[in-house]
């Protein structure tokens, strides 16, 4: 901890930092009190608490938008996409971690120089591509999400170097496959990891926006974030803002209650993976 | 130069565990005083709260006359040398050195003189432009008292310093470290668990235990007159021996039943059980490893069966078994000793502690 | 930097058991390997290595709209792309500029803000778990919902801002926040920082907290200001991870899209190139003029980031 702060400046920090924090949470709070409001309530005033709770909002939010089917649409494309991306990043980091063979190492540079390039410039060609292979669509999007070479791979990689290979050679030696080897032994002792990279992968493909926003075109289809975005865009021109604002809460309260729940986990597995953007 | 007083100390962590309990010592001006006992002994947080870097719960810490419970660290004028060095590893061993006094404004021409005057002492010349992780643990740990010296402190604050170091290095610098006191003549506060260390540096040693002091006294007496079991025990390798043993008072006379024999004792322990009033009463008996010499068979002498016979050169250990009790014994080198011999040894009585059984306490004291 | 981090963990870790396939079990192993390797390096050579390499050749082509085909076009999608960027046509100007903009806020606002943030949280102040536990909030909130309810807050009629501000009698302050071109790109950059600093303050905290307590304890014996303590002994030790994190956010610049097309559209001057890259292949059909921006932004970013990361090896090299 080393030296401690002076009265004054600690004060300052404070309050400084309950300001920023305040920043960060109250816009969530007014969101959450004003969907509560009817639209006229919410437009004859912002700031007053709501005459009384009415979840009037909610049912319509439920009811008039596909927010259901996005939250389904969202559940599956996450659990399919995490799943994928963590095997196949934590069987590619096993095989160049702990097999030796000839293109071990290219393999692996190539998975670096993949992630340092910037990827946003190579949107023309991706797209064209998943246009004429016709991956235009979810498909298209848990394909892309199935990366083994990935920040992922990195991570699991320095795992599988930490990992004593005396343990393979002991089922090796009880006749154990290769498979059952990685499987039943090795992918299970890298189970830090594998916590740290399937929270942050899950978090990522949830949270992810651009890519289903061009892929998703079904209306029905949608993740919540395209389908909340896409809500955004539609209340411009309606004006009801206060059903907005309870789809707005309904998508964030799933993600609120995990982090509150699992937030040293999610901050742990995060400080894992740091490497990732 | 300056005395330290520490007055009914106390330092507890979450109001329940008590490290450090009702804590009295005075240190004198420029002692060489060795705090030392098991790890978990409160020995540390007692260093770190002399340092300022623990906050103390209960009692008051003089520093000369002024006391300090509230004083920030860098106003008490002490420096403190860590167990891991604490080496700022992105300085040059010249930074290093300098660091503390640049931060105290001091000019650059006395920095360069203090710096390079420490670096003399300690032979460290050569290493001023390197960074510490090119030096050696012993070169490190040589900066890491650079870095005390050149504060020319009040009080010189040592954890473990020691530690970290190879056993020939560290019968090295423990030497160095004595001079150092001698050169430096200001007050030492030194840390260890190691009881050779403290008994070769220390003026006075203070042996802790559980949070709570044991025994302050100078090395000689430590080791001759232990206060309690736990400080006989402590001190000395290989441990003192300790069998149960039984002692009798009858008509003003003393005599210790042990192993079927009746030991009468000299005089000078019967005066003082007499003074002080002694009662009958089970015993710990303690008997030195160099305290029981190899006899002939005689009335006096007991009867051990050799476990192992360690030969160290000069001397050797014998592990033998007295009935079942395990027994070390220090003997001068012979080599027809061997496991599964039988001997016979004799313990000299007028070296011999005994403490009660029930609170460890010695008897003598 | 990434690249020598990885290298740097793969010396150490030189495992020396691994099994030589040439020498040791063969077919099967040999056969698990091409099994497990299969997908990952074809996923890699045809979403990375082709991609790129498309990228480069498109960016010499242009697309027949009556055809539907690529044809060969020269340097005619850069030179547009140049004259563009002159012309400031499309905004394409203000978006080159703006990519640079950016960079000078991730690297010399973003950063400097989370290493002060995060050396005050590792002081345990008062609610430092809260504070480390809200800051990180945007980083498991979809950008979707946090740019929306920035919106919310800074909109000109009922937002949270304004009314704040008519409220305390600063009635001539207030204004349409995210369509002023005189505000709106400030606001997105107060936004960029508002939700950037939560991840950097995590792993700047991370290394801090990994500093030996006893070098912050000697430090503050030798009577050291916690300026001094900053500047003298927190940054030198966490310096790696200042570098990691610059350079993250450096290379993050030149990919900055979503930001400004979700708070303005990418108007009043909030575009950046890769956003018009974006626009142009969404808009249908100038994957050229689209490709020849990413490759230009590609090499730029490159040379940027060398020249970044030179600068704090330099450091680097003195610290160590």
């Amino acid at each position: 901890m080393g030296r401690k702060f002076s009265k004054p400046v600690l004060l300052l920090a404070e309050v400084l930092l309950f300001a920023y924090a305040l920043s960060l949470i109250f816009p969530y709070i007014w969101v959450l009190i004003n969907s509560f409001k009817t639209v006229s309530e919410f437009y004859n005033s912002t700031w007053s608490l709501p005459e009384k709770f009415d979840f009037t909002n909610y049912a319509r939010a439920l009811k008039e938008t596909n927010m259901l089917s996005y939250f389904k649409t969202s559940i599956i494309l996450t659990i399919i996409g995490t799943v994928l991306q963590v095997i196949c990043s934590a069987g590619t980091a096993y095989i160049l971690a702990k097999y030796k063979f000839r293109g071990n190492k290219l393999i692996y540079g190539m998975a670096i120089v993949g992630f340092l390039i910037p990827t946003s410039g190579t949107l023309a060609p991706l797209y064209v591509f998943l246009k004429d292979t016709g991956l235009f669509n979810i498909y298209g999007l848990v394909v892309m999400y199935a990366t083994g070479m990935g920040t992922n791979m990195v991570i699991f990689y320095s795992f599988f170097k930490k990992i004593s290979w005396s343990y393979a050679e002991a089922a090796f030696i009880d006749g154990a496959s290769d498979f059952k080897v990685f499987w039943k032994i090795m992918f299970p002792m890298a189970r830090e990891a594998t916590i740290a990279v399937t929270i942050i992968t899950a978090i990522n493909i949830w949270n992810d926006y651009f890519l289903p926003s061009i892929l998703l075109t079904n209306p029905e289809l949608q993740t919540v974030a395209v389908g909340l975005r896409s809500l955004q865009v539609q209340q411009q021109y309606n004006a009801t803002w206060t059903v907005l604002f309870a789809a707005v809460i309904i998508a964030t309260l799933p993600t609120i209650l995990i982090y509150i729940i699992f937030q040293d986990r999610i901050a742990k597995g995060f400080l894992i993976g740091g490497l990732k953007e | 130069m300056a005395s330290i007083t520490l007055k009914n100390i106390y330092k507890k962590y979450d109001h329940d565990v008590t490290a450090v309990e009702d804590l009295n010592l005075e240190i004198k001006d420029k002692e060489f005083i060795v705090l030392v006992g098991p790890s978990g002994c409160g020995k540390t947080t007692t260093l770190r709260m002399v340092a300022g870097l623990e906050e103390i719960t209960q009692g008051e810490l003089y520093i000369e006359e002024r006391k300090v419970n509230d004083v920030a660290p860098k106003d008490r004028d002490i420096a403190m040398v860590f167990q891991n060095y604490a080496l700022y590893p992105h300085m040059t061993v010249y930074d290093n050195m300098a660091f503390g006094l640049k931060i105290r404004k001091m000019s650059k021409e006395e920095i360069n003189d203090r710096v390079i005057n420490a670096a003399k002492i300690l032979g460290i010349e050569e290493y001023l432009k390197r960074k510490p992780r090119a030096l050696s643990g012993g070169q490190r740990q040589r900066v890491a008292i650079g870095r005390a010296i050149v504060r020319d402190p009040k009080v010189f604050l040592m954890d473990e310093p020691l530690s970290n170091l190879d056993a020939k290095l560290r019968n090295e610098m423990r030497t160095e470290i004595l001079k150092l006191h001698k050169r430096l003549n200001t007050t030492f506060i030194y840390v260890t668990h190691d009881q050779t260390e403290a008994m070769t540096l220390g003026d006075r040693i203070v042996i802790m235990k559980d949070g709570v002091v044991h025994q302050v006294d100078t090395p000689q007496n430590v080791y001759e007159n232990p206060s309690n079991v736990f400080v006989a025990g402590f001190i000395g390798t290989p441990q003192m021996n300790f069998f149960e043993a039984e002692l009798k008072c009858e008509d003003d006379n003393y005599f210790v039943l042990f192993n079927g024999h009746t030991i009468n004792l000299s005089k000078e322990y019967i005066e003082k059980f007499k003074s002080q009033n002694v009662k009958s009463q089970l015993i710990t008996l303690g008997v030195r490893p160099e305290c029981i010499t190899i006899t002939d068979k005689s009335q006096d002498s007991y009867e051990v069966n050799v476990d192992v016979s360690e030969l160290m050169g000069n001397e050797m250990l014998i592990h033998s078994r007295i009935n079942d009790n395990k027994i070390i014994i220090r003997s001068e080198t012979r080599y027809d000793i061997k496991t599964d011999h039988k001997i016979n040894i004799s313990l000299k009585w007028d070296k011999i502690h005994m403490f009660n059984k029930e609170t460890g306490i010695n008897l003598k004291m | 930097m990434i690249l020598s981090d990885i290298s740097k963990i793969e010396n150490k870790n030189k495992d020396k058991k691994a099994i030589d396939v040439k020498s040791h079990k063969l077919n099967k192993s040999k056969l698990f390997i091409i099994i497990m390797l299969a997908w990952p390096v074809a996923h890699w050579l045809v979403f990375t290595l082709f991609m790129n390499l498309q990228t480069l050749v498109y960016s010499f082509q242009r697309l027949n709209r009556f055809t539907g085909k690529m044809r060969f076009a020269g340097t005619e999608n850069y030179m547009e792309l140049f004259e563009k960027i002159i012309n400031n046509t499309a905004s394409y100007g203000i978006a080159f500029r703006n990519t640079f903009l950016w960079l000078g806020l991730n690297v010399l606002v973003i950063v400097p803000l989370s290493l002060v943030v995060a050396y005050v949280l590792s002081k345990k102040i008062p609610f430092h778990r809260f504070f480390n536990a809200v800051l990180f909030i945007p980083n498991i909130i979809s950008i979707v919902i946090l740019t929306m309810v920035w919106s919310f807050a800074w909109a000109p009629n009922q937002g949270l801002v304004n009314e704040l501000l008519t409220r305390l009698g600063l009635e001539h302050l207030t204004r349409v926040w995210l369509g002023d071109p005189k505000s709106a790109l400030i606001n997105v950059f107060v936004y960029c920082v508002w939700a950037g600093i939560g991840f950097n303050n995590l792993i700047l905290s991370g290394a801090i907290a990994k500093i030996p307590k006893e070098i912050l304890e000697s430090a503050e014996l030798d009577g050291i200001s916690n300026w001094q303590e900053f500047i003298h002994i927190v940054i030198p030790s966490v310096w790696p991870t200042i570098c990691t994190v610059t350079i993250l956010g450096a290379t993050a610049a030149f990919r900055v899209f979503l930001h400004p097309q979700l708070l303005t559209n990418g108007q009043y001057g909030t575009s950046t190139i890769a956003l018009k890259v974006v626009e142009e292949v969404l808009a249908g059909g100038s994957y050229g003029l689209a490709s020849a921006a990413g490759i230009t932004m590609a090499v730029l970013g490159y040379i940027a980031v060398s020249i970044i990361k030179k600068f704090l090896d330099k450091r680097e090299k003195e610290w160590s």
